[in-house]
């Protein structure tokens, strides 16, 4: 028997959270002194976000994009991060609070009214900061992109057109959803003057989105079976159905060609393929506090997901070969 | 039990490109989901799931 696998996901998260901590407390505190400018109903429609009703977002639940977006073009002032943090915070649970009620899943107590009226404040606020940062009046212009990107792939999705498209363009509708990522690429890179680095910085978060979609629908795909969705891994399960029509799966035979036929390994395989193309442009492209050796860089988190998802795939395809050795015998 | 190709010599897996998993197909195919066949998918599950339960947040966009 292989060595029970070894956990290196915990180790990673626990550098992961010392590596971000101070900047995740911040933003926190930014967070909450925000709650307290809004009116006391959108104050509390905005605690549904938090763990049992006490919100908004506890502090080990925040993720560093707009950190490593601001190293990605050189700007290291830490009130501007700041700034970029909370802005996509709220540009985020304005994006959230739309999928919720897109999918009928609002939060218990939080009526269709609310949801909207809350959700208007948070892109107003968090648009507002974002074009400040930026201080350049084409941010509109990339703002307005985003948005109908985001259109164009809600649309290809929801016409089911999704399953006909080649790669490359399926590719697009899955990245065309974080809208949010976008925006704050174009607010800081026009605020750092580095515009010939934002197309760049775009195609790395893309890759990272595909990256993290991946996973996301790896412990979703029971839901979107469920429901008929056919979600980005779904998708990709196809060439292990034999052919079986998508409207017949049932969960047991999409359980075993994920688990057991080699969909977890291809999608692995997946996962290194994006996190090593958004290495490669980082390398090539970002300033030298994105590349710099320090715990927070993003050159070092891009090297060790990598590291990490290729450990992973290797010990899916060992383990697989131990059983057939083990039932052979 | 059907007889199956032995595996590469560790290490080799890759090198080789020789993945086992038509021959796992063809002993579910056989022997349907038998015990441990039924904790390999298990701890494949978990091994996806605990990938992702270690980073922080959401970071999707649906």
């Amino acid at each position: 028997m292989l060595s029970p696998d070894p956990d290196p996901f915990s180790v990673l998260s626990e550098e992961y959270q010392s590596a971000f901590w101070p900047y995740f407390q911040v933003a926190y505190e930014r967070m909450q002194a925000y709650a307290e400018t809004l009116s006391p109903a959108l104050r509390d429609a905005l605690k549904t976000f938090g763990p049992r009703g006490t919100g908004p977002l506890p502090p080990r639940n925040l993720k560093p994009h707009s950190i490593w977006v601001a190293q990605f073009f050189g700007i290291t002032d830490e009130e501007v991060i700041a700034r970029a943090f909370l802005a996509s915070l709220q540009m985020e649970l304005h994006c959230c609070l739309q999928d919720r009620r897109i999918d009928g899943e609002l939060r218990r107590g939080l009526s269709l009214a609310m949801s909207d009226a809350l959700s208007n404040v948070l892109l107003t606020d968090s648009l507002r900061e974002f074009e400040n940062l930026a201080g350049h009046e084409d941010f509109h212009r990339y703002v307005r992109q985003a948005f109908c990107d985001l259109g164009e792939a809600y649309a290809a999705e929801q016409s089911g057109a999704l399953a006909n498209l080649s790669p490359e363009k399926m590719f697009k509708a899955v990245v065309d959803r974080a809208a949010p990522f976008h925006i704050l690429v174009a607010s800081l890179g026009l605020r750092s003057g580095r515009v010939s680095g934002i197309a760049p910085c775009s195609s790395m978060t893309c890759h990272l989105v595909m990256w993290f979609q991946i996973l996301d629908d790896a412990t979703d795909w029971e839901v979107d079976l469920s429901r008929g969705r056919r979600s980005y891994l779904l998708h990709r399960m196809q060439q292990f159905m034999e052919g079986q029509p998508f409207g017949e799966w049932k969960p047991t035979d999409v359980a075993n060609a994920l688990y057991l036929f080699g969909g977890a390994e291809t999608l692995l395989g997946e996962c290194v393929d994006q996190l090593g193309a958004a290495l490669a442009i980082a390398r090539k492209h970002a300033a030298p506090p994105a590349q710099a050796d320090t715990p927070e860089s993003l050159v070092h988190w891009l090297e060790r997901f990598l590291e990490i998802h290729a450990g992973a795939r290797r010990w899916s395809i060992a383990r697989k070969w131990e059983f057939l050795k083990s039932v052979a015998v | 039990m059907p007889v199956l190709t032995p595996p590469p010599a560790p290490g080799q897996e890759q090198e080789a490109e020789e993945l086992p998993f038509e021959q796992i197909r063809e002993h579910v195919r056989r022997n349907g989901e038998i015990e441990s066949v039924q904790i390999l998918k298990q701890e494949t599950r978990s091994h996806l799931s605990r990938i992702k339960a270690s980073w922080p947040g959401d970071w999707s966009y649906d």
